[in-house]
C-alpha cells in the first residue's frame, strides 16, 4: 500500500468502525483517538525520501499513487500538516469523551480527513477543489448533526464551496492550457473562490449559524482542521500560480474583503443576544484577520498565516469546551440565556465553562497573555506599514471582541436572576479536562515558540 | 429473449433531440423546477433534465461516460425521491393539524380563474422569465461565447447555472433549494466537461454529486422531522 493510499483509506474505515460504537461516546471518542494516533504514528514512520521503500513493518511502500491516470502524491508539507489535523482531532475526540456531541461527530470528522488530505494531494492540484466540496458535504451533515429544524447554516455552507469550486476548477484549466485571452479572468475567479472559502466579505453570511446552530466542538473542526487544509490548498494553489501573484487587483479585492469583514464583525459582536452568536462573530474578527494577513501575503511570508491558524484552533478548543460546559450545567434553561439579563449568574453557576469561554474568547480576538495575540499584533504591525486605517481596523474590531467579552463578564457576576442554579454539576474529569487545557493554552501563550517553529516547517516544507 | 439496445443505439434513437432542441428543454425542465411548488413534479423534472443533459454531454465526452453522467443523474433523483416521500412531498403529515405545526403551515393560495396557485408562483413566474430572457441575450452574445464547446450549450448553460442560483436563492426549504444547487452543478459540469475530460475528474464530479444529493436528502429529513413540525 502507497502512503496516499493508506492516508485516503484509513480514515473513512476508521469512521465505519467507530460508527458502530457510536451508542457508546466514551467508547468510541476513546477508540478514535486511539486508532488515529496509531495512523499518526505510522504516517509520521513513512520515509517521504525515497520513494519505494518499504517502511511501517514493510505495509507502506512508495510516496505516490495513480489513480485513474493522474497522481496522487504525499510530500513533507502534506505530512506536516496532516500530522497536525491528526493531533488535533485527537484532542477534541477526547473532550468528546466528556462532552458528547451525537452520534455522527466522531464519524464524520474521521471520514471528512480523506477528502480534505486528497484535496492536497491530488495532481493537478486544482482537481481538489471538488474533494473540497465533497469535504463540505460531510462537514454540513457535521454541522446538522441529529438536531430537527432549521437547515440554513448547513445549507449555506455547502453552497458556498458548491459555488467556490467551479470557479477554481475554471481558473485552474485557463492556467493549465495558457489561455490567453482568458488570463485576466483568473485572478478574478481566484479572489471570489478564495474570499467564499476563506469567508471574507460577503462570503461570511454561514459563520455565526454554523457557531450557533451546530454542537460546541464542531467549530473547532470547520474553522480550526478544516479550514486549515482549505487555506493550505488556497497556499498551494497561489504558489503554482506567478500571474495571480503578480495582479495588484488579487491582494487589493482579498484585503477590501477582509478589511469590511472585519469591520462587520466588530459590529456584530458588539450587537450579539447570545453566547453561540457571540462565539460566530469572535470566529469572524479571527478569519478577517486571516484573510487580511492572506492579503499582505505579497509583503510577507506566509508562516503568519499558519501561525494565526494554530492559535485560532487553540482558541477554538477552548471557547467550544467552555460553550460546552456552559450547555451541559445549564440543560434546558441555556436556550433562554440571553446576554441581556437571564445570564446575570452565570460566574456563580458555571465558573468554569465560563473561563474557559471568555479566555478563549480573548485568543480569538488576539489581546495579549493568550496564544492569539503574537499572529493577531504581528498583522496589527504589518498593516500599519502599509495603511494606518486598515491597522486601526484591526485594532478597533478587536477592541470591540473585548468590550463585548469583559461586558459579558461583567453581567454574568450580577446576583439577581431567574436561572439561580445548574442543572448538573461538572464531573472530575471535566474540571482536570478543563484545567489541563487552560494550562496548555497559557503555557503557549508565554511560550509561543513552539506554535511558531511548527509554522516555520510547515511553510519550509511547502 | 429481448434485445437491449447499446448505448450508441439509444443516442441514435434520441437524436432528434440533441443540439439545440436538448438546450430549449433544459430551459424548459430549469424553470419547471423553480416555478411548480410540487415537488412531484420538480423531481420528475429533475430526472428529464438530467437525461437531456446526458445527450450533451455526448457530444464532447466519449458516450460510455456520458451515459454514467446520466446513471449518476438518475441515481440523484431517486435519492430525491425517496426522501421526497418519506417526507410527505413537503406537506403535513396526516397525523399533525395546521395549528400544531409551527414551521410548516399550507401556503397561501391565489384564485387564477378556475386554477387556485401559491402567492409566490407569480413572482417565480416574472423572475424565470427574466432569468430566460438574460440567458437567452447572453447565449446570443458572441462575447459572452464559451470556449471550447459547442455553439448551442451556450444556452444550456446559462440555463442552468442561472435558474440554478435563482432557485438556490428564492428558499429556505433544503429540498428545493437542493434540487436549484444541483440544477447549478450540472450546468458547470456541462461545460467544465468539454475543458477536462479526465476519467478521474469525472469520478470526483460524480462523488461531488452524489454527496450534494445525500446532504440535500439527510437535510430534509431533519427540517421535516416531527420533532420540528412540532416545536
Amino acid at each position: 500500500m502507497s502512503s496516499p493510499l493508506l492516508v485516503l483509506l484509513a480514515p473513512p474505515i476508521l469512521a465505519i468502525i467507530v460508527f458502530f460504537l457510536r451508542r457508546w461516546p466514551r467508547v468510541a471518542g476513546l477508540s478514535s483517538a486511539l486508532l488515529l494516533f496509531v495512523l499518526a504514528l505510522i504516517l509520521a514512520r513513512v520515509d517521504l525520501d525515497l520513494s519505494g521503500q518499504t517502511v511501517a513493518g514493510g505495509l507502506i511502500r512508495g510516496n505516490t499513487w495513480m489513480l485513474l491516470g493522474r497522481e496522487i502524491a504525499l510530500t513533507g508539507a502534506i505530512r506536516t500538516i496532516l500530522l497536525f489535523a491528526y493531533g488535533v482531532m485527537i484532542i477534541i475526540f477526547l473532550l468528546a469523551t466528556l462532552l458528547p456531541q451525537g452520534y455522527i461527530f466522531i464519524p464524520l470528522s474521521l471520514a471528512v480527513l480523506s477528502p480534505l488530505a486528497g484535496a492536497l494531494m491530488v495532481r493537478p492540484l486544482v482537481f481538489g477543489a471538488v474533494l473540497l466540496l465533497v469535504a463540505a458535504g460531510l462537514l454540513a451533515l457535521m454541522i446538522q448533526g441529529e438536531r430537527a429544524g432549521s437547515t440554513l447554516a448547513s445549507f449555506r455552507y455547502l453552497t458556498m464551496v458548491a459555488i467556490a469550486a467551479p470557479l477554481l476548477l475554471i481558473a485552474g484549466w485557463i492556467l493549465e492550457t495558457e489561455q490567453a485571452p482568458l488570463m485576466g479572468s483568473v485572478a478574478t475567479l481566484y479572489v471570489v473562490a478564495f474570499a467564499i472559502l476563506l469567508a471574507g466579505f460577503p462570503f461570511q453570511i454561514w459563520v455565526a449559524p454554523v457557531v450557533s446552530e451546530s454542537q460546541p466542538l464542531v467549530p473547532a473542526v470547520i474553522f480550526g482542521v478544516a479550514q486549515m487544509m482549505i487555506i493550505a490548498f488556497c497556499l498551494l494553489l497561489l504558489l503554482g500560480s506567478p500571474a495571480v501573484q503578480r495582479s495588484a487587483q488579487f491582494w487589493q479585492v482579498v484585503r477590501v474583503s477582509g478589511t469590511i469583514a472585519l469591520v462587520l464583525a466588530g459590529l456584530f459582536s458588539l450587537t450579539a443576544r447570545s453566547l453561540g452568536r457571540l462565539l460566530g462573530y469572535l470566529i469572524l474578527i479571527d478569519i478577517g484577520i486571516v484573510v487580511l494577513a492572506f492579503s499582505f501575503l505579497d509583503r510577507t511570508r506566509p508562516e503568519l498565516i499558519l501561525t494565526l491558524l494554530i492559535a485560532r484552533v487553540v482558541g477554538l478548543v477552548l471557547a467550544g469546551m467552555g460553550y460546552g460546559f456552559i450547555r451541559y450545567q445549564l440543560g434546558p434553561d441555556f436556550s433562554t440565556l440571553d446576554l441581556g439579563g437571564s445570564l446575570r449568574r452565570l460566574a456563580w453557576i458555571a465558573p468554569v465553562g465560563l473561563i474557559l469561554f471568555v479566555y478563549g474568547g480573548l485568543s480569538l480576538v488576539g489581546l495579549p497573555l493568550t496564544v492569539g495575540f503574537r499572529g493577531h499584533w504581528m498583522t496589527v504591525d504589518l498593516a500599519s506599514t502599509q495603511s494606518f486605517w486598515i491597522a486601526a481596523i484591526i485594532v478597533l474590531s478587536m477592541a470591540a471582541g473585548v468590550i463585548t467579552l469583559l461586558r459579558l463578564l461583567a453581567n454574568s457576576l450580577g446576583q439577581d436572576s431567574r436561572i439561580s442554579k445548574a442543572h448538573k454539576e461538572l464531573t472530575t474529569e471535566m474540571k482536570w479536562a478543563a484545567g489541563l487545557v487552560l494550562g496548555a493554552a497559557i503555557f503557549l501563550a508565554v511560550y509561543p515558540q513552539p506554535i511558531v517553529d511548527l509554522a516555520q516547517r510547515m511553510i519550509l516544507l511547502i | 429473449m429481448i434485445d437491449i439496445p447499446n448505448i450508441l443505439e439509444f443516442l441514435e434513437f434520441f437524436d432528434f433531440l440533441r443540439g439545440s432542441i436538448a438546450a430549449y428543454i433544459i430551459l424548459v425542465t430549469a424553470s419547471v423546477i423553480f416555478i411548480v411548488r410540487d415537488w412531484r413534479w420538480s423531481v420528475l423534472a429533475l430526472a428529464v433534465q438530467y437525461l437531456v443533459v446526458g445527450l450533451l454531454f455526448s457530444d464532447v465526452l466519449d458516450p460510455q461516460l456520458a451515459f454514467m453522467k446520466v446513471v449518476v443523474g438518475l441515481f440523484i433523483c431517486l435519492i430525491i425521491y425517496f426522501t421526497a416521500r418519506q417526507v410527505n412531498w413537503g406537506q403535513l403529515p396526516a397525523d399533525v393539524t395546521d395549528d400544531e405545526a409551527v414551521q410548516l403551515r399550507e401556503e397561501r393560495l391565489l384564485r387564477f380563474g378556475p386554477y387556485m396557485l401559491p402567492t409566490d408562483t407569480p413572482f417565480r413566474i416574472f423572475f424565470a422569465l427574466m432569468v430566460i430572457l438574460a440567458v437567452w441575450i447572453l447565449s446570443q452574445r458572441p462575447v459572452f461565447q464559451l470556449p471550447i464547446v459547442p455553439d448551442h450549450f451556450n444556452l444550456a448553460v446559462f440555463a442552468l447555472v442561472g435558474l440554478g442560483l435563482v432557485n438556490l436563492s428564492f428558499t429556505s426549504e433544503p429540498l428545493k433549494a437542493g434540487m436549484g444547487l444541483l440544477t447549478f452543478l450540472a450546468g458547470f459540469e456541462l461545460f467544465y466537461s468539454g475543458l477536462e475530460q479526465s476519467v478521474l475528474m469525472l469520478a470526483f464530479l460524480a462523488a461531488a454529486n452524489l454527496m450534494v444529493a445525500l446532504v440535500v436528502s439527510y437535510l430534509t429529513q431533519a427540517r421535516h422531522a416531527y420533532q420540528a413540525l412540532l416545536d
